[in-house]
């Protein structure tokens, strides 16, 4: 099933190696006449009046030399850091969702365009508090740009889950990948860290050497680890990084109940082209046992391909409830009503997928559908993007989503990366909205005792529960979703409905609430954050 | 002295190969069935250059249970989420296809086959 055949629309042509550097040199010559800088006139800045971002694009302090990603040179030509900021002022006036809520600076006041950047956004905040804005990124294009085969990683193959990023910290395993070096290890959810190379995890100083260990830059380093298994055993392990593979559907499994049986899996990204056939292997397993409710475990998985989340929202719900019906409907600025401003193609919704796309699995094979009128849905801060807009769109078509665990993170739009001058930037571009026109869940979805239709959805509030393997029936989260199943209500050990809860995103912003450092050692944090100083 | 002319003999073989078409369905999707750190260094290598010299991390079992070789920017994070969360666009794929006893790397993109040198394979069945 996880093959596909060639697109032989030529004939093909045999190429050794030494051909492809000829290849490239001739491609690479041959450039057309160099384009006129901007104009003095053009580089003078009047508040409100926007030049076309083209006339500034790729004019750089610093031009590149050598290929872009694609094997092109570079476009860069000579200009200045002013030409880059009236670039990035003009882009973000054409393109950034909230452009009216953008303060117009002066370009010429900053002298980097990283400075620049960090004031085109919006400084408004939601209701709850929080930035409006939380995902305004830049990258250098060098390191953004690192290829990998879809879902190969350097690491141990363990998630880790900072529970309390200040000392007294409190690290754990969240899961592990399959022939991993933490697999190979007997690393299992809820071990502890205790010491990283010799440091003390809990209040140790050297933060230094902690993430150094924790997140290895590539393969074959060694570092060794004092854990706690989660019976309260110690041991030492050394484990030696290595390239891992991440196997994104894990735990599929079917779990028999007096009222039907009922379908589960834990999923923790989709980002990876593997999830497609993973997916369809597990749901035609679940199509062909009738099962008669499902709980998807999306409580680690941040996103990644909209596509492949249309798709499993598809065999969810079913062609009868999602035939000729809107997935999610990018939505940008309102100067774009009808165009993508990126890509100048024409706005069409994404539909439910029906068939497969390609991702691993061969084009145009029909999915399987469970056709259920409702989904359990296991969440977190670290629920995100495509796992919210899987929670959207089959909102949108009414097929109701039961969330159990905490809110998801609130990140309903999206952006293209776009380099200039050797930065790739991320601002904000377009919403997601499902069939009903809904995208407006910037705190996340939140869970409550009831459900408004929008972004408070009925749920039950559990924390996570590291003292058991996802998919375990004993699982607090699973648990809580059988319980909730049989009774219609929240198991009475659940958290309280009105905790307030953590925002990854918001960490590192200066007007952020949680940018106490007492209530961030009160938060759940996830992963990959970097531990701080002791107080 | 006997150097000279073996060189000049493989430089047309070379060549000649590099002007030979096939017909499409003589080549057919395959897996590798020597996979190895070297195979794997092969197609690390091969991928780098198609894509200019860039670096590139490859897994170690890449092309051994599919004909297919997606591949993407690498996951990063920012606050322990994804920056791109909701990717828009397919990954670059390339194909494992076998000829005879050849095996090759089929870029759709460039519409070309490149063949391999360490690596083994054999041919699977398409559903």
């Amino acid at each position: 099933m996880s093959t596909q055949n060639a697109n032989w629309a030529n004939r093909l042509k045999f190429l050794g190696l030494a051909s492809i550097s000829l290849a490239l040199i001739s491609c690479s010559s041959g450039s057309d006449s160099e384009p006129n800088p901007p104009s003095e006139e053009q580089l003078s800045w009047t508040q409100g009046v926007f030049e076309d971002e083209d006339n500034f694009k790729d004019f750089c302090e610093v031009p590149r030399t050598g290929n872009d990603i694609d094997g092109d040179p570079w476009p860069d030509k000579p200009g200045s850091t002013l030409h880059e900021n009236f670039w990035l002022r003009s882009w973000s006036n054409n393109t950034y969702l909230w452009y009216d809520e953008i303060q117009d600076q002066n370009p010429a006041n900053f002298n980097d365009p990283l400075d620049y950047f960090d004031v085109l956004k919006t400084t408004a905040v939601t209701s709850s508090g929080n930035p409006k804005d939380r995902f305004h990124y830049t990258y250098d294009t060098d390191v953004y740009e690192q290829l990998v085969s879809s879902g190969a990683s350097a690491g141990y193959g363990a998630e880790w889950v900072l529970l309390q990023a200040s000392p007294p910290r409190d690290v754990r395993v969240a899961f592990t990948e399959p022939n991993s070096p933490a697999t190979n290890a007997n690393l299992v959810r809820g071990v502890k860290i205790l010491e990283v190379d010799g440091v003390d995890m809990i209040n140790g100083n050297d933060v230094d050497t902690l993430n150094a260990g924790l997140f290895p830059s590539s393969a074959g380093e060694s570092h060794e680890f004092l854990i706690e298994e989660p019976g309260g055993a110690t041991r030492t392990v050394t484990m030696t990084s290595a390239v891992v593979t991440t196997d994104p559907v894990q735990n599929e499994k079917i779990i028999a109940t007096g009222t039907g049986d009922v379908g589960y899996l834990t999923f923790n990204t989709f980002g990876i082209v593997d999830a497609e056939a993973e997916l369809i292997d597990a749901f035609e397993t679940f199509e062909s046992q009738g099962i008669s409710d499902l709980v998807v475990d999306l409580r680690y998985n941040g996103g990644g391909f909209l596509a492949i989340s249309s798709q499993l929202a598809y065999m969810v719900a079913g062609s009868t409830a999602t035939s000729g019906r809107t997935y999610n409907q990018q939505v940008f600025n309102d100067q774009h009503p009808n165009t993508n401003p990126v890509t100048g193609s024409a706005l069409s919704p994404t539909p439910f997928y029906s068939t497969s796309l390609g991702f691993s699995v061969n084009q145009g094979q029909a999915l399987p559908q469970l056709n259920l009128n409702r989904v359990f849905v296991l969440s977190d801060g670290g629920t995100c993007s495509a796992s919210e807009a899987f929670i959207n769109g089959l909102r949108g078509v009414d097929i109701e989503v039961i969330l159990i665990g905490d809110d998801t993170c609130g990140k309903p739009y999206g952006f293209y990366a776009t380099d200039n001058c050797g930065i790739t930037y991320f601002t904000i571009q377009f919403r997601g909205e499902n069939e009903k026109g809904f995208g407006d869940y910037a705190d996340g979805f939140v869970i409550g005792g009831s459900d408004n239709g929008q972004d408070v959805v009925r749920g039950c509030l559990v924390a996570d529960d590291f003292d058991h393997l996802l998919g375990d029936e004993q699982e607090a989260r699973l648990a809580a979703a059988l319980s909730y199943r049989q009774t219609g209500s929240c198991p009475a050990a659940t958290k309280p409905l009105q905790q307030e809860t953590y925002k990854p995103s918001s960490r590192y912003d200066e007007n952020s609430l949680f940018n106490s450092a007492i209530l961030r050692d009160r938060m759940f944090l996830k992963q990959n954050l970097i531990l701080s100083e002791p107080k | 002295m006997v150097l000279k002319p073996i060189l000049v003999i493989t430089s047309v073989v070379l060549l000649a190969s590099a002007c030979k078409t096939i017909e499409p369905a003589q080549a057919k999707p395959a897996v590798i069935s020597n996979s190895s750190p070297e195979t794997t260094a092969e197609l690390t290598q091969l991928v780098s250059t198609i894509y200019g010299g860039r670096s590139i991390t490859l897994a170690p079992d890449v092309l051994t249970e599919t004909n297919i070789l997606s591949i993407q920017i690498a996951p990063h994070k920012k606050d322990g989420l994804p920056v791109m969360g909701a990717i828009q666009e397919m990954p670059r794929q390339f194909q494992l296809l076998k000829h005879e006893d050849d095996c090759y790397l089929y870029d759709s993109q460039n519409d070309t086959l490149y063949p391999l040198e360490t690596i083994r394979c054999s041919q699977i069945k398409i559903p």
